[in-house]
């Protein structure tokens, strides 16, 4: 049975794997999480008061960037992934399902946080928790596809892992100056600035070899063929 | 007759093809694909595959449309209500075969 099953499955697994052809999906995650380190960095180091420290200004700051990814991908995608290896157009997600999945997703985390709690009282313990989650959902959505991104699946494992056993003095050169480096409520993003510092440059990096092999490797046939 | 003989035997033979069951099966997995995206995945050439999907058209299993992107002619398929169905009888069939 699986002689035959695991082909049609693979087959149906495709279309998925051929979002990211042209290494766009690891180009906009590496750019996503580069502008939530670049609003973290703004907030903790201007002024209380200022306009980086208001939520609208973050919020919109990162929709700002959110819309020009999708719609410079999907002119990308217009402009050369179609025309080179052809047209997808996926099945819309129904909304319940979305809620469904995220419903599952956020209880499962509650579940293993709250049992895991005498073992993830300390930072380090929660950044490799991190790190292995991260790894894992690239692993399954991305490395599975190409085995050669299961070094960068490795290479976010092993950063995220190297950053979370660092005693956390290390990194706070980076927040020398700021007034609020010691401010509780900014605790978290100061928690996850190193993570994302060195994730986003990995995926970037890993998308943009995807992109030039897929420039290099393909060309748009003559017109008569589309 | 053996059931799973007889499973085997009942399977829809209009997909059990190899070169129609890979179009099928990526036409499932989304709404809309167009040719340049077939050939490209499945590696056959632009005969063979034309006439697979004229025999899938000619069933019903597959909805084909003819348009434009920009000037360059494009051919836009998608897999019929029918098609959706019978493809998951397939596979459904093909578990209980083997």
């Amino acid at each position: 049975m699986q002689q035959i099953q695991t082909p049609i499955q693979s087959l149906l697994g495709r279309p998925r794997n051929y979002n990211n052809i042209d290494g766009m999906g690891e180009i906009s995650v590496g750019l996503i999480l580069l502008g939530f380190a670049l609003s973290f960095w703004m907030q903790i180091h201007t002024a209380l008061h200022s306009l980086w420290n208001r939520s609208f200004a973050s919020i919109l700051s990162m929709l700002a960037l959110c819309l020009a990814l999708h719609y410079g991908i999907k002119g990308f995608k217009q402009k050369i992934t179609f025309p080179r290896t052809g047209f997808v157009r996926y099945r819309a997600t129904s909304v319940w399902y979305v809620l469904v999945s995220a419903g599952t997703t956020a209880a499962t985390a509650v579940l293993i946080i709250r049992n895991l709690r005498h073992l993830l009282d300390s930072a380090s313990a929660m950044g490799f928790l991190y790190a292995l989650f991260m790894a894992v959902c690239y692993g399954y959505g991305i490395a599975r596809a190409v085995p050669w991104k299961w070094l960068v699946a490795s290479a976010i494992f092993l950063s995220g892992t190297v950053v979370a056993l660092l005693p956390s003095t290390v990194f706070q050169p980076l927040f020398a100056g700021s007034p609020r480096a010691h401010d509780p409520t900014v605790g978290l993003l100061v928690a996850l600035f190193p993570y994302f510092l060195v994730w986003s440059p990995l995926l970037l990096l890993s998308g943009l070899i995807s992109l030039a092999l897929y420039l290099r490797n393909t060309t748009a046939p003559a017109s008569d063929t589309q | 007759m053996n059931p799973q003989m007889q499973t085997l035997a009942e399977l829809d033979r209009l997909i059990h093809e190899p070169g129609r069951l890979m179009i099928v099966a990526l036409l499932y997995a989304v709404d809309q694909a167009d040719f340049l995206y077939l050939q490209h995945e499945t590696g056959i050439n632009k005969g063979t595959l034309s006439s697979h999907i004229a025999k899938l058209e000619d069933a019903g299993y597959v909805e084909v449309l003819k348009t434009y992107r920009g000037k360059i002619p494009q051919t836009l398929l998608s897999l019929t209500k029918l098609g959706r169905q019978c493809f998951k009888e397939y596979r459904k069939k093909l578990r209980k075969a083997l």
